[in-house]
């Protein structure tokens, strides 16, 4: 319980530190907001009007507060380039990067733990020593040319599906899933063989601790041993690594929306980049950001349910 | 037997760093034809002993390209582990010796940037620095900084109480003479791991900001870029993204073999 | 009931094949308690697990008779072994902070063989774990059921361990230097754990350290080895008061003068 407030108090802190960060960073723009909206041939008058209008003038923590109050309550501002409210574009394609990040993580974990299992099992033998090159060769292939691969393969060669025939989950949760599945896989992959790898040089470290030896004297076979002992203690430091992936399948996904011209976030985001349009980005970032923390809290909230050591330091 | 595996790993990881590595150099200063050069007559040419990776869209020399692609790409990740790994372990050194609030501090910020991924943090620095090479190199740096200044504090903290370290503040060492001609050497197997993940992670990242467009930009070459370009003619022309991409592979594969031969055995 | 007769064991891997044990042999009756004993590295070890067929794959028993019960242990297939591991032949550890799963409960880890050996509902083993608990002297039965290892101290968890092979009540224990690791007042209420247990339940020991002190106080018959091979074997106070072999006469000098002239032992050689 103790455990549980501490995490807690920790999160809400983390939240409003990256807050206040990224609100920062959009202060720091060379020309303020109110020049990027005007554009650079207003006068010296109509720039002063507008920020005030704008509530530039008055003091950065100030601004801040507010900023944070409507952030929370759903007002992000408004986009710079479409003119239109900038939760109204983030409410559109949240779900999209959002099905994306949870079918690469829920695809991670069903290829990683058992082959991860049985490369440390095997470890030395040719299964393992194939597995680990493979393993080597796919943490090389840049994210967006794995999705290029993938197209390639299932989209041009197998036809599973129609590379860049994206359907809105407006029209159909299943064919939208179905299309998805496809960009989840090229940003599991990578995250798959780094987390075999893990799981690998964890199964084989317990394997050669006193309590699997003990766990043999009872009487366990080895697929007991492996999964009623080793199994739990092997994949605690795989949970933190799984943890940072999120920030990693997250990101990911923003270079393998482009690759499979899906309208998510990570296009939106690119999109508002090379437009300069800041409240987007800014609205965007924060909202991934605070994200990523939320799900490394539940992260952390779970190693705690694992792992009873952790109650108490 | 685990041994000899990653002997071999590093020995194959070593001589593959090597090759890349040269022809990366080589790409920063020669291209067997100007990769800005176009031929109709080339268009789409096919892989031949004059071409050896085949033509692009517009006729252009697509080994010329990768060649100077691989330059830019190597420039970005060298100037990107001088800042990122420069700093970072400048600041792992002085926040594990010395430990104190500046370490707690560090390390807290540490963690909150941990929740950024890391293209993410490089893409806030774009949006608000803009595109270029030179862009790309800072933000990539700074957001590099945490992660070495993370690994080389860890190993710091263990070594600054081993009994070498302090024989030599006994005997009156200076804490930046043990720092840096005692500790620093003793800690080079992981710091030299770290630096070559790191420049996988320079490339992969310079790839993929190029490839959204908001990397390195033209004249520059990148080979994020061409494989952008490319992915359209994936049908038309296979090579004109195979190529580059297998090119890139093998940077990334050559880096990563030899890290893992150098760094903390997992077996 | 035990019998080991020229059991050699060796590692194939390395040039020249090593032996680590050489002819040793080995009887023991229903409810003996009979020590090894040894510097480290002397095989002890490697016999007893090679007796619970724990060997790491290494290492290889290169020839000998292992009779166990009247069944021949060294022709047991691996599911052979599963039924004698913790139902015939139990084992407890030296490190009893790391011979325990960190991840689960005292009571879920006392219970395991309960759950593998026999068909037993989880009340019924629920109740046998309490009842174990409170007969090899752990505080608060029902408390320490849901505990994990790290909340408890070493005394305790070697205990914990100790009740965890003993409750399928098997007819032989094999205990590899169960005391090592604990401070001395500990050790001596583990070793007088040990007899009661001996003695109510009629489990065989065998009982293998470094230390003859500890061996002096708890068994009756004693084997000394040295370098992988038996070099004496008798009762606790025939090998202490004649020691035969000149490497007895030696783990007899090494414990300490005090106690030896308090005990009435040996000169130093």
């Amino acid at each position: 319980m103790k455990y549980l407030i501490k995490k807690i108090g920790t999160l809400i802190i983390t939240l409003l530190i990256i807050s206040l960060l990224s609100f920062l960073a959009f202060q720091v723009i060379p020309g303020d907001a109110a020049l990027s909206k005007l554009g650079t041939g207003a006068t010296g008058e109509k720039r002063e009007e507008l920020r005030r209008e704008m509530g530039l003038d008055r003091p950065v923590l100030e601004r801040y507060g507010s900023w944070l109050l409507d952030f929370i309550r759903g007002d992000m501002g408004e986009s710079y380039t479409y003119s239109i409210p900038v939760s109204e574009m983030i409410k559109e394609k949240l779900p999209v990067t959002l099905a994306i990040a949870v079918m690469a993580f829920i695809c991670m974990l069903a290829v990683s733990i058992p082959l991860g299992l049985l490369a440390g099992k095997y470890s030395g033998r040719l299964p393992d020593k194939i597995l680990m090159v493979l393993d080597q060769l796919v943490m090389s292939v840049p994210g967006f040319f794995m999705g290029i691969l993938i197209t390639c393969l299932f989209g041009l060669v197998l036809h599973w599906f129609t590379p860049g025939g994206y359907v809105s989950y407006q029209e159909g949760w299943g064919p939208f899933l179905g299309y998805l599945i496809f960009p989840a896989l090229s940003i599991a992959l990578p995250k798959c063989a780094m987390g075999i790898k893990l799981l690998r040089s964890s199964v084989i470290g317990e394997l050669g601790q006193d309590y699997v030896r003990t766990a043999y004297s009872r009487g366990n076979s080895q697929r007991q041993v492996l999964f009623g002992h080793v199994l739990k203690n092997s994949l605690l430091p795989v949970v933190t690594f799984w943890a940072l992936a999120v920030a990693d399948i997250v990101a990911s996904s923003v270079i393998l929306e482009q690759v499979f011209t899906i309208p998510g976030l990570g296009t939106l985001l690119v999109q508002s980049i090379s437009n300069r349009d800041h409240p987007v980005v800014q609205a965007v970032i924060v909202l991934v950001a605070g994200l990523v923390v939320v799900i490394n809290f539940f992260v952390d909230v779970l190693y705690g349910i694992i792992d009873p050591r952790v109650e108490v330091h | 037997m685990e041994k000899g595996f990653y002997r071999y790993n590093m020995v194959v990881g070593g001589i593959l760093a090597g090759v890349m590595t040269v022809f990366m150099l080589v790409g920063l200063f020669y291209t067997p034809y100007d990769p800005e050069t176009m031929d109709p007559f080339l268009k789409f040419a096919h892989a031949s002993l004059a071409h050896p990776f085949g033509c692009d869209q517009f006729g252009r020399d697509i080994f010329s390209r990768v060649l100077q692609g691989s330059g830019t790409t190597f420039l970005v990740a060298v100037g990107t582990l001088a800042i990122g790994a420069g700093t970072g372990t400048f600041l792992g050194l002085a926040t594990g010796y010395f430990g104190g609030w500046p370490d707690e501090a560090i390390m807290r910020f540490n963690d909150l940037i941990v929740a950024f991924p890391s293209i993410l943090l490089a893409l806030i620095s774009i949006s608000l620095l803009g595109p270029g090479k030179y862009n790309v190199i800072l933000a990539l740096g700074i957001v590099f900084i945490p992660s070495f200044a993370r690994i080389v504090r860890s190993e710091v903290i263990v070594h600054k109480d081993m009994d070498y370290v302090k024989s030599a503040r006994l005997m009156g060492v200076g804490h930046m003479r043990i720092l840096f001609v005692h500790i620093l050497p003793n800690i080079k197997g992981t710091l030299f791991s770290a630096l070559a993940i790191g420049f996988n992670n320079a490339v992969l990242s310079e790839a993929g900001m190029s490839y959204l467009g908001i990397g390195v930009q033209p004249p520059d070459a990148s080979i994020g870029r061409m494989m952008s370009e490319g992915q359209a003619y994936i049908f038309t022309a296979p090579w004109s993204i195979l190529f580059p991409g297998v090119v890139m592979i093998l940077m990334v594969l050559g880096f990563g073999l030899l890290s893992d031969g150098c760094g903390d055995r997992d077996a | 009931m035990l019998e080991i007769e020229g059991l050699s064991i060796g590692f194939r891997d390395v040039e020249p094949p090593l032996e680590v044990v050489r002819d040793f042999s080995l009887t023991m009756e229903p409810g003996e308690i009979v020590g090894v004993v040894g510097e480290s590295g002397s095989g002890k070890t490697m016999t007893a697990l090679a007796l619970m067929g724990l060997l790491k794959s290494r290492a290889r028993i290169t020839s000998g008779r292992m009779m166990f019960e009247g069944r021949d242990l060294l022709t047991l297939s691996r599911k052979g072994w599963e039924e004698v591991r913790g139902k015939e032949i139990s084992m407890i550890f030296q490190e009893p902070m790391t011979s325990l799963d960190p991840l689960l409960t005292i009571g879920r880890q006392m219970e395991e063989s309960l759950r593998l050996h026999t068909d037993l509902d989880r009340r019924e083993r629920k109740r046998r774990v309490l009842d174990m608990m409170e007969q090899v002297g752990l505080p608060q039965p029902e408390k320490l059921y849901g505990c994990y290892p790290h909340q408890l101290s070493g005394g305790m968890r070697q205990r914990v361990m100790i009740g965890a092979a003993l409750i399928t009540n098997t007819r032989l224990m094999v205990a590899d230097e169960p005391t090592t690791a604990l401070d001395v007042t500990i050790q001596a209420q583990i070793l007088a754990l040990l007899k009661k247990m001996n003695q109510e339940h009629g489990t065989a020991i065998l009982f293998i350290s470094h230390d003859l002190r500890v061996i002096r106080s708890i068994c009756s018959r004693v084997v000394v080895m040295y370098r992988g091979e038996a070099v004496e074997m008798g009762s606790v106070e025939e090998v202490l008061s004649s020691p035969q072999a000149d490497h007895t006469k030696q783990l007899i000098a090494a414990i300490p003068d005090r106690e030896n002239r308090l005990r009435g032992g040996k000169e130093r050689s």
